[in-house]
C-alpha cells in the first residue's frame, strides 16, 4: 500500500510538469503583452520594450520556461507578480485558505445532503419523492453558477439581508459562497448515488438477503450501499478537488479573496507568473484528491485494495468505478 | 459491435423493427426529452430568424424606455439603455448556439481521433497521449479556457478554440474507453482478416460505431458548453459587446440587481433553460440508445 501511494506521488511530479509547460505556452503565445498594460495606454514602443526587458519575458521561449523550473527547484519560489509585486508563493499562501474553506464545506454539504437523498430516492424508487429530488437535481445541475450567485445574492442578502453583500469578514459571509458553490454538486452526488444503489439493488445478492429474510435496513446499509459506495467516492473526490480550487465565478460575485478571485485578476491583467502559480497549484489540490479518491476506494472495496497491494494503478478512465472493480474481482 | 448496438440489435430483431425506428419509438414515450426537442428546435428556428421575430434591433438604444419591467410593448421588459431584452436574448442564442456547435465540433473532431488512435492501438502511443490528456485534465476547465481566451484574444471562433481545449481531455477519455472495449471485437477481427488497414478499420469500423455514446456525449456538451461560453462572457473573456451573449447581458445588468431584476433574470433563465434542455434530450438519448442503461 505504501509503496503504492509513494508511487502515485511521484506520478504526479511529471503531471504538474506537464501542466506547466502548457499554461506557460498559453501565455507564452498572448497575443497581448503584461507589458503593454503595465505600460498604459499611452506607452510608446521602447518603454514597451523596456518593460519587457525588466520582466524578462522578452528572452526565447526555452529560456524562459528553464528559468521558471530553476526558480522552483533552486530557491522554492514560484516567482514574483507582475501587477502586485509581491511573491506569488505568499500571495496563494494568502488566498487558499478561504478558498479552501468554501471548497471543503460546499463538499461537504453535496455529500451530506446528495448521499441521503440519493439513497431515499432509490430505495423509494418511482414515488413522489423520487420524482421530485430526480427533477430537482436536473434543474439545479442545469443553473448557471453566475447566476445562482446572483439570485442568492438578491434574495438573501438584497431583499431579506441576512447576509452581507460582498466579503468574508464573519461566518455569516461563507453562507451564500458555500451555498452556490455546493449547489451543483449536490445535484451530481444525487443523481450519481440514485443511479449506483439502483444498479446493485437490481444485482441477485440482493434479491437473495431479500429472499433470506433480511431486514430492509440491512440490505440497504449493508450490501447495497457498500456495494454503491465507489462511484458515489469517485463524485464526492471529484467535487472536493473542483470546488477546493475556487469557484472564479462564486468569487468575484461575492468579492471573496480566494484562489479564483486572484487567477481572475491575474488572467485579465495578463499576470503570467500569477496565472501559472495558481495553476500549478490547483493542478496538484486535484491531482492530491485524485490519489486520496483512489485510496478511498481501498478502504471501501477490499478487491481493489488487494490490487494496490500489487502497487497497480486502478483504472481511472471512462467508466472507471465499474473498470476498476471489475479488474480486481 | 459495442454493448449499446448489440440491445438494440438483439430487440430489432425480435420486434422486425428496424434499430432507428426502434430508436425513435423509445425516444417519442420520453416525454421530457421530446419536450426538450421541442424547445431546442424552437430556439435554433428564432435564433434563425430573430431579426424577424421582434420589431427593434438588437443594439437599437432607446434612453426614453430604459429599464422598463415587462409590458406589451416589451415583453421581456428593456435594459439600462433602453434596448429591448427579448430581441437581445434571441440575437444572443445565435451566439450561444454557433460557438457552441462550433466548439463541440472541434473538441469532437480531435477527440475523435486521439480516443482512436489511443484506444486502437494501445501501447505507448495510449500512454503518451493518455497522460497528455491527464496534464489537460487536470487544469479546470473554466481556468483553462480562460487562460487560452485571454492569450488569444476575443472573436467567436477563438472563443470556440478556449472553450473546446478545455472539454478535448474528457471527451477523448470517454471515447478511448468505448473503443477499447470493441476493439477485440468479433467484427472489428474480421475486418483485419479481410486484408483492412488499421485506417481502413478505424475510420470504417470503430468511429462509426462508437456513434450511439458520442451522439449522448455531444447533446451533453452543446449544454455544458453553452453555460460555459456564458461564464466566459460573464467575466468579459468571452464574446464582447455590442454582441450580445447571455453571460454578458447578466454582467451588464449585475449593478441593477436591487432596482431592476429582470435585466439579469431572464437572460439567467435563458442559459438555465437551455441547459437543461440539452441535459434532458442527452438523457433521452442515451436511454433510446440503450434501454438496459435507463432508470
Amino acid at each position: 500500500m505504501g509503496k503504492y501511494v509513494l508511487k502515485r506521488l511521484l506520478m504526479i511530479i511529471p503531471v504538474l510538469i506537464g501542466v506547466v509547460v502548457i499554461i506557460f505556452t498559453i501565455n507564452y503565445f498572448s497575443t497581448v503583452s503584461p507589458a503593454v498594460i503595465l505600460c498604459g495606454a499611452n506607452a510608446t514602443a521602447e518603454d514597451i520594450a523596456a518593460k519587457e526587458a525588466e520582466l524578462g519575458i522578452d528572452r526565447p521561449y526555452f529560456v524562459q520556461l528553464a528559468n521558471y523550473f530553476w526558480n522552483i527547484l533552486r530557491y522554492g519560489t514560484l516567482g514574483t507578480s507582475y501587477i502586485y509585486k509581491q511573491p506569488v508563493l505568499d500571495m496563494i499562501g494568502l488566498r487558499l485558505p478561504i478558498t479552501i474553506r468554501i471548497g471543503f464545506f460546499a463538499a461537504l454539504l453535496s455529500a451530506v445532503i446528495g448521499i441521503p437523498l440519493g439513497i431515499l430516492a432509490a430505495v423509494k424508487q418511482n414515488s413522489v419523492f423520487d420524482y421530485i429530488s430526480t427533477i430537482l437535481s436536473i434543474v439545479l445541475s442545469a443553473m448557471p453558477a453566475f447566476f445562482l450567485c446572483l439570485i442568492l445574492m438578491l434574495f438573501f442578502s438584497v431583499r431579506l439581508k441576512w447576509f452581507p453583500v460582498q466579503g468574508v469578514e464573519s461566518w455569516r459571509g461563507y453562507i451564500l459562497p458555500i451555498v452556490a458553490t455546493g449547489v451543483m454538486p449536490i445535484a451530481m452526488t444525487t443523481r450519481m448515488t440514485r443511479s449506483s444503489m439502483l444498479e446493485v439493488i437490481r444485482q441477485d445478492y440482493v434479491r437473495t438477503a431479500r429472499a433470506k429474510g433480511v431486514p430492509e435496513r440491512t440490505i440497504i446499509w449493508k450490501h447495497t450501499l457498500k456495494n454503491a459506495l465507489i462511484p458515489i467516492i469517485t463524485v464526492v473526490g471529484m467535487n472536493l478537488g473542483l470546488s477546493m480550487t475556487g469557484s472564479v465565478l462564486c468569487e468575484t460575485i461575492f468579492n471573496i479573496p480566494g484562489l479564483g478571485l486572484l487567477m481572475n485578476s491575474s488572467i485579465s491583467m495578463r499576470d503570467f507568473v500569477t496565472t501559472q502559480g495558481c495553476v500549478l497549484v490547483c493542478a496538484f489540490i486535484i491531482s492530491f484528491m485524485n490519489l486520496l479518491t483512489d485510496l478511498c476506494y481501498a478502504f471501501v472495496d477490499p478487491r481493489i485494495k488487494a490490487q494496490y497491494k500489487t502497487a497497480k494503478k486502478p483504472p481511472r478512465d471512462g467508466q472507471e468505478p465499474k473498470d476498476g472493480k471489475e479488474a480486481a474481482a | 459491435m459495442n454493448e449499446l448496438d448489440l440491445t438494440l440489435t438483439a430487440e430489432a430483431e425480435e420486434t422486425g423493427q428496424s434499430r432507428f425506428r426502434l430508436m425513435l419509438k423509445r425516444f417519442c414515450r420520453n416525454r421530457m426529452a421530446v419536450a426538450a426537442l421541442v424547445f431546442l428546435t424552437l430556439l435554433v428556428l428564432s435564433a434563425v430568424f430573430c431579426d424577424r421575430l421582434t420589431p427593434y434591433a438588437y443594439d437599437a438604444q432607446n434612453l426614453l424606455e430604459m429599464n422598463q419591467t415587462p409590458s406589451k410593448a416589451h415583453l421581456l421588459g428593456t435594459d439600462n439603455f433602453g434596448r429591448d431584452i427579448l430581441t437581445r436574448i434571441l440575437r444572443g442564442a445565435r451566439v450561444s448556439l454557433i460557438v457552441s456547435v462550433m466548439a463541440v465540433a472541434m473538441s469532437t473532431f480531435a477527440a475523435v481521433i486521439l480516443g482512436a488512435v489511443s484506444g486502437y492501438y494501445g501501447g505507448r502511443v495510449d500512454n503518451i497521449i493518455m497522460r497528455l490528456m491527464d496534464m489537460l485534465g487536470s487544469i479546470p476547465g473554466m481556468l483553462l479556457s480562460m487562460a487560452v481566451s485571454a492569450a488569444l484574444g476575443t472573436g467567436l471562433v477563438k472563443t470556440a478554440f478556449a472553450l473546446a481545449i478545455a472539454s478535448v481531455a474528457q471527451l477523448s477519455r470517454q471515447l478511448r474507453s468505448s473503443i477499447m472495449l470493441m476493439k477485440n471485437s468479433e467484427y472489428i477481427e474480421a475486418a483485419r482478416a479481410f486484408g483492412g488497414s488499421d485506417w481502413e478499420i478505424i475510420t470504417k469500423h470503430v468511429i462509426p460505431n462508437c456513434m450511439a455514446p458520442l451522439i449522448v456525449q455531444i447533446s451533453l456538451s452543446l449544454g455544458s458548453t453553452i453555460m460555459a461560453i456564458s461564464g466566459l462572457s460573464f467575466l468579459g473573456l468571452g464574446v464582447q459587446p455590442p454582441t450580445p451573449e447571455w453571460g454578458q447581458m447578466v454582467a451588464e445588468g449585475q449593478s441593477f440587481i436591487r432596482q431592476f431584476p429582470h435585466i439579469i433574470i431572464f437572460p439567467g433563465l435563458a442559459v438555465a433553460l437551455t441547459m437543461l434542455a440539452f441535459n434532458l434530450l442527452g438523457d433521452g438519448l442515451r436511454d433510446a440508445m440503450d434501454p438496459k442503461m435507463k432508470r
